[in-house]
C-alpha cells in the first residue's frame, strides 16, 4: 500500500545549497536545483526501502530525518560565516564569463 | 514636547488606585471555588465508603490538574517573555517530541518486560531523568551554537520537533513494520506527555 503524505523541507534546504555552490541568481540556479531535488528525493527513496528491506520505511520519514538535520547544520553554518558562505556576484561572473 | 518617561507617573498612579493584589486575591478565591464545586459536585455524603473512594478518584486528579496548569502557566510566560512574543508555546521548542522519543527510545531498548516499561512510576522516573539529562545536553548546545540568539534557537527547536517525531515515527516502523498503533498509543497515554503539550 502506498501512502502518500507530504514530504517535509526539500523546498527550504535544496535551493540554499545550490545557492551555496552557484550564488544567488535564479535563471542559473533553477535546473540545478531540480536536477538535486530529485537525487535528493531519490536517495531518501532508496534509503527507505534498504532499510528493513522486505518492507519499506515512508518516504518522509527519512526525508524529515536527513532534511532536519541538513538544515540545522546549514543554518548553523549560516550563522558562523554569514555572507561568506553564498558565492559572491564577483565570483558568479566569473564563473559565467 | 511629550517622551516616553511622561507615561510612567501616570501608570504609576493608576496602579496606585487599583491595587494588583485585589485581582490576585480574586483568581485565588476563583480558583479554589472552581477546585471544591469539582471535588464536591454530586457527592452522596450519606454513605462514606462511596464518598472516600469517590473522593480517591478526584483528589489525585485535581491535584494533577493544578499542578499541570500551572507548570504550563510559568513555563509559556517564561517562553514569552523571552521570545517577546505572545503567541508562541513551549511545545514549538520540541520538548514533546523530545519526551514521546524518549519514551520510544527506552521501550525499544530495555524490551517490554523491563521493569522501567512495566511499572508506570519507574518508567515516569527513568523518563524524567533522561529527559533532564538529554533536554539540557540538546538545547544548552543549541544556544551555545547560535550564540544565545533567541529567534535562530526558535527556528532550529521547530526543525527538531520534526526531526524528533521522524525519528520515533522510525523506530516504531522499524521494530514492528505491521504494527505500529500499539506503542504509539501507549506513548500518548502517558503522564508527562499532559505537561509538555
Amino acid at each position: 500500500m502506498v501512502v502518500v503524505g507530504s514530504i517535509s523541507y526539500i523546498g527550504l534546504i535544496i535551493p540554499n545549497i545550490v545557492t551555496m555552490y552557484k550564488g544567488d541568481r535564479l535563471r542559473g540556479t533553477l535546473t540545478d536545483t531540480a536536477l538535486l531535488g530529485a537525487v535528493y528525493v531519490l536517495v531518501c527513496d532508496m534509503i527507505g526501502r534498504v532499510v528493513i528491506f522486505p518492507y519499506e520505511l515512508p518516504i518522509n520519514l527519512i526525508c524529515g530525518i536527513l532534511g532536519s538535520i541538513v538544515f540545522v547544520v546549514l543554518l548553523i553554518y549560516r550563522l558562523k560565516h554569514g555572507r561568506r558562505s553564498v558565492k559572491s556576484l564577483k565570483q558568479q561572473k566569473g564563473v559565467i564569463g | 514636547m511629550r517622551t516616553p518617561c511622561s507615561i510612567v507617573p501616570d501608570e504609576r498612579a493608576l496602579m496606585r488606585r487599583r491595587p494588583l493584589w485585589r485581582k490576585t486575591c480574586v483568581l485565588v478565591l476563583l480558583t479554589a471555588a472552581v477546585c471544591g464545586v469539582y471535588v464536591l459536585y454530586g457527592l452522596d455524603f450519606s454513605r462514606e465508603r462511596v464518598l472516600r473512594y469517590s473522593l480517591s478518584l478526584r483528589i489525585p486528579k485535581l491535584f494533577a490538574m493544578l499542578i499541570v496548569a500551572f507548570s504550563i502557566g510559568t513555563g509559556s510566560l517564561i517562553f514569552q517573555s523571552v521570545i517577546r512574543n505572545r503567541i508562541v508555546t513551549p511545545c514549538l521548542l520540541g520538548m514533546d517530541a523530545l519526551y514521546t522519543l524518549i519514551h520510544t527510545m527506552v521501550y525499544v531498548l530495555l524490551g517490554p518486560a523491563s521493569l522501567f516499561v512495566r511499572n508506570t512510576n519507574m518508567a515516569f522516573l527513568l523518563d524524567l531523568a533522561l529527559m533532564g539529562v538529554v533536554a539540557t545536553l540538546v538545547y544548552g548546545k543549541m544556544f551555545e551554537a547560535t550564540h544565545y540568539h533567541v529567534f535562530y534557537v526558535l527556528l532550529i527547536g521547530t526543525v527538531l520537533t520534526s526531526l524528533f517525531g521522524s525519528i520515533q515515527t522510525t523506530v516504531i516502523r522499524v521494530m514492528d513494520p505491521n504494527e505500529e498503533d500499539r506503542t504509539t498509543l501507549m506513548v500518548r497515554r502517558s503522564p508527562l506527555s499532559w505537561f509538555l503539550s
